[in-house]
C-alpha cells in the first residue's frame, strides 16, 4: 500500500490530524493498534477546559485552551454540552487564589467572573454550604469518543482510509528520509507493508515506542490519572476546587452520570491501567468536600488514563508541574530523520489545534500552500445523533417503540436494531467496541446483564470468528472487572454479587 | 403473638427451615425483607459441582466427596451438617416436590450435567423431571428450539459452544438450532413469564406443537427455554412429550427464572396449606434479646409495631443480594442483629484480580461463624444466643459460586435448622 501521510494513533489527536490532512487534500491513512480511543482519549475526564485551571501556572496552556473552547462548540456542537462551569472556594483554601485566578484569566483573555454564593447554591443545591467564593468560566463537557468518530468518519466520507488493529513494528527510512514502515494485525499476525512518504506520530503514550524504531529519540513522561463515575447527576455544572491544582479537585456531569477526578502519579503500566482502592477512596474523599451527597451516591466504576507528559524525567517531580502544553517535535531537525513529526503532550481541548499545527509543518515541508479548514468547518454527524442522552432515547422510546424492537441494554434503552445499525459494515468486534458506539452496557449494571444477548447477536450476525463467542464476553467481563472492583461496596457489592452469580453459579463460566 | 419458630428469611434456607420446623409440629412464621431470592435461581438445586472449587472437571458425586470435604475444609457447612442430616433434607425436597405436582429427580449421589443458554454445562444435583432429559451424559441428536423474542435464549450461541465440547468428547449428545418466530400470545410481550403462562393453555400447547413438529427430524429430542408452563409445568411438560413422541427438556434461563418462580410457589403453597404464616416486605425488624436468649422482633420503626416472639429463631438472610450483609467503604456487617462477620478487613482483599477465575471471590466465603449445632458463634466459639440458629448464605466457609453448592447447602442446613429450633418449643 502507498500513501503520501501515515498517521499513527487513534485517539483524538491522530483523529484531528488525518481530519486536517483530508480537508487539505493531502492523501493520507491513519493506523491504530487496536481500537479508536483505547488509549488515553477513551480514558480522559472529558472535560472542554475554559484554561482556567491553567492560568495561574501556565498561561499560554489557558489561552489557547479558550480559543477551541469556542472553536469546539462552534463546530461539534452535539459532542459538547455547555455546562457552564465553576470554581469553589471552601474554607480550607488560599483565600486569595480566586483573585488571582480571576486576574489570570483576565490577563489571556478568558471570561472569568465571580458569582455571588447564595445564587451558586440556588443553582446547584447539592453543593455544599460551606463554600466561600464562587467564580464562573466557561467550562463545557465533551464526549471523546463522539469527538474521534465524527472526525474519522468525516475523513472517511471523504475518500480517506483508516485502519484499526494494525500496529507498527518498524519504520523504514533510507538516507535520512522516511520511506515506510511495516505493520501487524495482533488479532491474526497478518503482515502489512505502507510506503509513505510522511509519518505523524500520535501515538500517544507510545510515541516513545514509534520514534524509537525510526532511529529517533523521544522521551514521554507518564502520568495516570483515575476517575471515578457515580450514578447520579449531582450537578449540572463542571465544579473545580479553586486553588493551585491537586487531586480530586474536578467534578463533570456526562448525562446522567457524573465523574470525579483527578488523580496524578507516576507510572510504568502504559497498556491497561486500572484505578486502586486507594486513589478511589481519595477522589470520594476530596469531591465530598464540594459535594457533601457524594458519600451516598452510588459509584459505579473507577478507571484510570495515562498522560503522555512531554519533559525531562524527573524521578521525584510532581508531574502535575510539568507543562500540559504540547511539543511538536519535526525528527528531520533533531534526529535527520525527514519526513517523521511527533505531536506529543497537550490535552483533548486543544487536539484540533496541536493537529493544525502538526499539518502546517507537513505543508511547509511539502511546500503545500493550503490553509487549515478545520476551525471553521463544521463536523457533519449522522441525523439521529443526540448527547448520549437517557432522556431523549426514553423519548424516542415512548414515541416510536415498534412492537418488533427489542430493548437489548435494558439500562440504557438500546435496542437490538440499532446496535446492528451500528455495526452493520464492521467485522471481528469486540463487546467493548459494541459498548462504545451503541452506550449499551454503559449503564448502571455496566454491561452485567446485557453482555450475553450482544455476546448472541454478534455470533448470529457473523461478527466474531467461530468458537471465540466465550472468549470474546470473558474478555469483556473481565474489563468491566477492573473498572468495579476498586468501588465495591454498598449496594454496588449488593448488584455485583448477583452479576458474578449469574456468570458462576449459572453458567458456570469460572470452569469454561 | 407467639410462635415456636420464627424464621427470618424466604429463600430457599428459610423455606427449608419453616418446612423442617412445621412438619415437627411447630408453629411457623416466616419474616422477609423482600419477596425471597428463589426466582433469582434456575431452579435446579445443586449439590456439589466441583471440589476443590478449583478442579477442571466436575465431580461425578458429592456424596464420595464429603469425606474428602471433610478433611480438607472441616468448617464448611456440609461438614456442619452431616451426611445423614444432608440425604434426609434432599429426601423432604424431593417427597415435597413429587407430592405437590413439581417432581424433582436426582440424588445426591450423582451430578447432571445440564445445558445453560451459553452452551457451557453447569453440573447440578437435582432438578425438575422437565429439565431431566437434558443431561449432557444422554447420547443422540438434539434440537435447540429458540423462541424469537426471548432475548435471553439463542440456539446458535448454545448450539455453537455445545458442538465443540461434543467435538472434544465431553458430552455425548450433538446440537442444531432452530429458531421459532411470530409466536402469538394475543398481543401480550415475549418473555419467560407470559409464555410460560401462555403453555398451561391446552390450545396454545397444540398450537405450539403443530409448529414445533415442523422444525424436528427424526430421532431428534427438543430443548426448549425453561418456559413449558407456570402453573402446571409438569403436565404441559407431559402433554408435549406425549403427543410429540420425543424427550423434551427445559433449559434454565436466566432470572426471572420461571422455574425458580415455579419453586417459590410451590414451596410457599405448601407451607401456608399447612399453617405456616409469611409476612413479605418487611422492611423493618428491631430485635428483643434476653440474657443471652432472643425473644422476638418488634415489625416497623415505631416502639409500638406490633411483636412476636418465638422460643428459637432461625436466621436464613442469605448475603449481600439476600440482604443478610451489607458494607461501606471500610466493613462488611450482619444487619438483623450485628452479629460477627468473617471477613478480611483490607478492602482490596475483598475480591480477587480475575472475575472469573475457578479460585472464586473471597466476598463469597463471607457470613457468619457457626457451631456444630448451626448457631452462630463468637470468635471465642461460644453462641451468641442459645435460641438462634442460622441457614444458607448467611453461614461463612462456603463459596456456593464457585464450587455448585448453593440450594444444597440451603436445603441440607435449612432442614437442619429448622428441625433444632422446632426442638427447643
Amino acid at each position: 500500500m502507498k500513501t503520501e501521510v501515515v498517521v499513527i494513533g487513534g485517539g483524538a489527536t491522530g483523529a484531528g490530524v488525518l481530519r486536517d490532512l483530508t480537508l487539505r487534500g493531502i492523501e493520507a491513512i491513519l493506523l491504530e493498534k487496536n481500537e479508536l480511543t483505547s488509549g488515553t482519549s477513551g480514558r480522559n475526564h472529558g472535560l472542554l477546559h475554559s484554561g482556567a485551571r491553567y492560568a495561574v501556572n501556565d498561561p499560554d496552556s489557558a489561552r489557547e485552551c479558550i480559543l477551541e473552547n469556542w472553536i469546539l462548540k462552534k463546530i461539534a456542537p452535539p459532542c459538547v454540552e455547555e455546562t457552564g462551569g465553576l470554581f469553589l472556594s471552601l474554607p480550607q483554601d488560599p483565600p486569595n487564589y480566586p483573585e488571582e485566578l480571576l486576574r489570570a484569566c483576565e490577563k489571556v483573555g478568558l471570561p472569568a467572573k465571580e458569582i455571588p454564593v447564595a445564587e451558586v447554591l440556588q443553582k446547584e443545591p447539592s453543593l455544599s454550604p460551606h463554600i466561600k467564593r464562587a467564580l464562573a468560566v466557561p467550562d463545557g463537557s465533551i464526549d471523546p469518543f463522539r469527538l474521534i468518530r465524527s472526525n474519522v468518519e468525516e475523513s472517511e466520507r471523504l475518500g480517506t482510509k483508516v485502519f484499526p488493529h494494525r500496529e507498527v513494528v518498524a519504520i523504514l527510512s533510507e538516507g535520512g528520509s522516511i520511506k515506510g514502515m511495516r505493520a501487524i494485525d495482533p488479532r491474526t499476525g497478518e503482515d502489512f507493508q505502507i510506503s509513505c512518504r510522511f509519518i505523524v506520530n500520535a501515538a500517544g503514550v507510545w510515541a516513545g515506542r514509534i520514534a524509537r524504531m525510526a532511529g529517533a529519540s523521544l522521551e514521554v513522561v507518564f502520568s495516570k490519572g483515575s476517575l471515578v463515575v457515580l450514578n447520579h447527576r449531582l450537578v449540572n455544572s463542571v465544579i473545580n476546587r479553586c486553588r493551585p491544582p491537586s487531586s480530586g479537585d474536578i467534578l463533570v456531569p456526562h448525562g446522567p452520570a457524573l465523574i470525579i477526578g483527578t488523580t496524578s502519579q507516576t507510572t510504568e503500566e502504559i497498556e491497561d491501567p486500572s484505578a486502586d482502592e486507594a486513589e478511589v477512596d481519595l477522589l470520594l474523599s476530596e469531591g465530598e468536600k464540594m459535594l457533601p451527597q457524594l458519600s451516598s451516591t452510588r459509584v459505579i466504576r473507577a478507571y484510570a488514563g495515562v498522560r503522555p507528559l512531554m519533559g525531562a524525567r524527573e524521578a521525584n517531580e510532581d508531574s502535575r508541574k510539568i507543562t500540559r502544553d504540547f511539543l511538536l517535535l519535526d525528527h528531520g531537525e533533531t534526529d535527520g530523520i525527514k519526513g517523521l513529526f511527533s505531536i506529543v503532550g497537550g490535552k483533548l481541548t486543544t487536539y484540533r489545534l496541536m493537529a493544525e499545527r502538526t499539518v502546517d509543518a507537513i505543508c511547509k515541508e511539502m511546500g503545500n500552500k493550503s490553509f487549515c479548514l478545520t476551525a471553521e468547518k463544521i463536523l457533519p454527524f449522522p441525523k439521529e445523533y443526540t448527547f448520549h442522552d437517557l432522556g431523549s432515547r426514553l423519548d424516542r422510546f415512548s414515541k416510536s417503540f415498534r412492537e418488533t424492537e427489542q430493548i437489548l441494554c435494558e439500562c440504557e434503552l438500546v435496542s437490538r436494531e440499532e446496535i446492528l445499525q451500528e455495526i452493520k459494515n464492521l467485522s471481528n468486534l469486540s463487546l467493548k467496541e459494541v459498548q462504545e458506539r451503541t452506550r449499551a452496557g454503559m449503564g448502571p449494571c455496566q454491561g452485567g446483564f446485557c453482555s450475553s444477548r450482544l455476546t448472541a447477536l454478534l455470533l448470529e450476525k457473523g461478527k466474531i470468528p467461530p468458537g471465540t463467542s466465550l472468549a470474546v464476553l470473558k474478555r469483556f467481563l473481565e474489563e468491566r472487572w477492573k473498572g468495579i472492583r476498586p468501588v465495591l461496596w454498598g449496594p454496588q457489592l449488593r448488584e455485583e454479587q448477583l452479576i458474578q452469580a449469574l456468570y458462576t453459579e449459572f453458567f458456570n463460566l469460572d470452569h469454561f | 403473638m407467639f410462635y415456636d419458630v420464627i424464621v427470618i428469611g424466604a429463600g430457599l434456607a428459610g423455606l427449608m427451615a419453616a418446612e423442617a420446623a412445621q412438619s415437627q409440629g411447630a408453629r411457623v412464621l416466616i419474616i422477609a425483607r423482600g419477596m425471597g431470592s428463589l426466582p433469582l435461581t434456575s431452579g435446579c438445586i445443586d449439590g456439589l459441582g466441583y471440589f476443590p472449587n478449583t478442579s477442571k472437571t466436575p465431580l461425578s458425586s458429592p456424596l464420595t466427596a464429603l469425606g474428602q470435604l471433610r478433611q480438607n475444609d472441616p468448617h464448611h457447612p456440609y461438614v456442619k451438617v452431616g451426611q445423614e442430616e444432608i440425604l434426609s433434607a434432599l429426601a423432604c425436597f424431593l417427597g415435597l416436590s413429587r407430592s405437590d405436582g413439581m417432581p424433582y429427580a436426582g440424588t445426591f449421589d450423582s451430578n447432571f450435567l445440564i445445558p445453560t443458554p451459553l452452551g457451557t454445562f453447569h453440573p447440578t444435583c437435582l432438578v425438575p423431571e422437565t429439565m431431566k432429559s437434558g443431561a449432557l451424559s444422554l447420547p443422540g441428536r438434539v434440537l435447540l428450539l429458540g423462541l424469537a423474542g426471548l432475548k435471553d435464549f439463542s440456539p446458535f450461541l448454545a448450539v455453537e459452544n455445545l458442538n465443540l465440547l461434543h467435538s472434544q468428547g465431553m458430552i455425548a449428545p450433538s446440537f442444531r438450532a432452530g429458531d421459532m418466530e411470530g409466536l402469538d400470545l394475543g398481543g401480550k410481550a415475549i418473555n419467560g413469564l407470559n409464555l410460560a403462562r401462555a403453555f398451561d393453555e391446552k390450545d396454545f400447547r397444540e398450537k405450539f406443537i403443530k409448529r414445533a413438529q415442523t422444525f424436528l427430524r427424526p430421532g431428534e429430542r427438543l430443548g426448549l427455554p425453561a418456559i413449558l408452563g407456570f402453573h402446571s409445568s409438569f403436565e404441559a411438560w407431559n402433554d408435549l412429550k406425549e403427543k410429540m413422541a420425543t424427550e423434551i427438556f427445559e433449559i434454565p434461563m436466566p432470572p426471572p427464572s420461571v422455574p425458580g418462580i415455579r419453586l417459590d410457589n410451590l414451596l410457599k403453597t405448601h407451607l401456608r396449606e399447612r399453617g405456616v404464616r409469611i409476612f413479605m416486605g418487611v422492611s423493618s425488624l428491631r430485635p428483643l434479646a434476653e440474657d443471652r436468649r432472643l425473644k422476638g422482633f418488634s415489625l416497623g420503626s415505631s416502639q409500638k409495631g406490633p411483636f412476636y416472639r418465638a422460643s428459637a429463631f432461625v436466621l436464613a438472610t442469605g448475603k449481600f443480594v439476600g440482604g443478610g450483609l451489607d458494607s461501606d467503604r471500610g466493613r462488611i456487617y450482619e444487619t438483623l442483629l450485628d452479629l460477627p462477620v468473617l471477613y478480611p478487613q483490607d478492602r482490596k482483599k475483598w475480591f480477587n484480580p480475575r472475575l472469573l477465575g475457578t479460585e472464586g471471590q473471597p466476598f463469597n466465603l463471607f457470613g457468619v461463624e457457626v457451631n456444630e449445632h448451626l448457631k452462630p458463634i463468637d470468635p471465642g466459639g461460644q453462641a451468641i444466643y442459645s435460641n438462634l440458629f442460622a441457614a444458607g448464605g448467611i453461614i461463612a466457609h462456603a463459596d456456593s459460586m464457585s464450587e455448585k453448592s448453593g440450594g444444597g447447602v440451603a436445603i441440607s442446613t435449612g432442614y437442619m435448622a429448622g428441625k433444632l429450633a422446632a426442638a427447643m418449643k
